[in-house]
């Protein structure tokens, strides 16, 4: 959560680039609500099927505090014809890339 | 001394591992044990410094909400333990030997700690340069959306996190 909290931060810089911010994890409806709450500038989806996090093989089996399974931390930059630009996984489940990071990615990737 | 053998002085001296008579070779070794007990204690101590150094940096990496991962925490600690090794190299004390351990076992829990926490490369279906493949998932309010949603205007950011804990 706490890349949610440096993304809504920053979230001012991401219009000036022509972006918006979607933020993914397999919870259900209630948390997305709560999520969506608490960060007003991201867009929020809930992955509770995993339609797209299994699509996209980014579960992490038995990853969640509870024994169940969550998303493994990955950033995905796709313009605006819906193609993929570039992807990040951290080597460490407890990295995260900076706003700074994910703001020079942009201006790198897309043009 | 009633009953007893009487040692003189000189024997007593002679059975003493450095004395002999007349010789001041105990002096001298005192005073070339005390720089290497200062050295082997300040080794000692910088050892055990950089391995609580790394714990505390990590604290305060955490407190200022950076998410990376803090290899310098086994180094440090493997820092510490050349540093305690040449601490008890300089003199061997069962504190010493104590202080190695905690060293050892703690470089090794950190870097346990941080291969535990590795992650394999990504190998999925999502390419650069091609189209985000189909899916279909919903936002907060319950409203559907799809790969279809994520052309349009604007670019898009995809952040997947772990969750609300």
């Amino acid at each position: 959560m706490i890349e949610l909290v440096q993304l809504e931060r920053r979230h001012d810089d991401f219009p000036k680039r022509n972006t918006r911010v979607f933020v993914v994890s397999v919870e259900g409806l209630d948390d997305a609500r709560k999520t969506q709450a608490d960060f007003p500038h991201l867009i929020v989806l809930a992955d509770q099927a995993r339609s797209l996090s299994e699509m996209a093989g980014l579960i992490h089996p038995h990853a969640a505090p509870d024994g169940g399974d969550a998303d493994v931390p990955t950033t995905i930059l796709v313009d605006r014809h819906g193609t993929v630009r570039w992807l990040y996984r951290s080597p460490e489940v407890i990295a995260r890339l900076s706003p700074d990071e994910v703001l020079r990615a942009i201006d790198r990737h897309i043009p | 001394m009633p009953g007893g053998k009487r040692i003189s002085y000189n024997e007593r001296l002679a059975n003493t591992p450095h004395g002999s008579p007349g010789s001041n070779k105990d002096m001298t070794s005192s005073s070339s044990a005390a720089p290497h007990r200062f050295r082997g204690r300040l080794f000692l101590l910088l050892g055990l410094g950089l391995a609580v150094l790394g714990v505390v940096a990590y604290v305060v990496q955490i407190s200022l909400q950076r998410l990376m991962a803090p290899w310098y925490m086994p180094t440090l600690a493997s820092l510490g333990v050349v540093l305690v090794v040449m601490s008890l190299l300089e003199r061997r004390t069962v504190w010493r030997v104590f202080a190695l351990l905690a060293v050892v076992l703690l470089a090794g829990a950190e870097l346990a700690f941080l291969y535990a926490l590795r992650l394999p490369p990504y190998t999925g279906p999502i390419a650069v340069g091609r189209p985000f493949p189909a899916f279909e998932t919903r936002r907060a309010d319950g409203t559907p959306f799809t790969q279809r949603d994520l052309a349009g205007d604007r670019n898009n950011v995809l952040v997947f996190f772990r969750g609300r804990w």
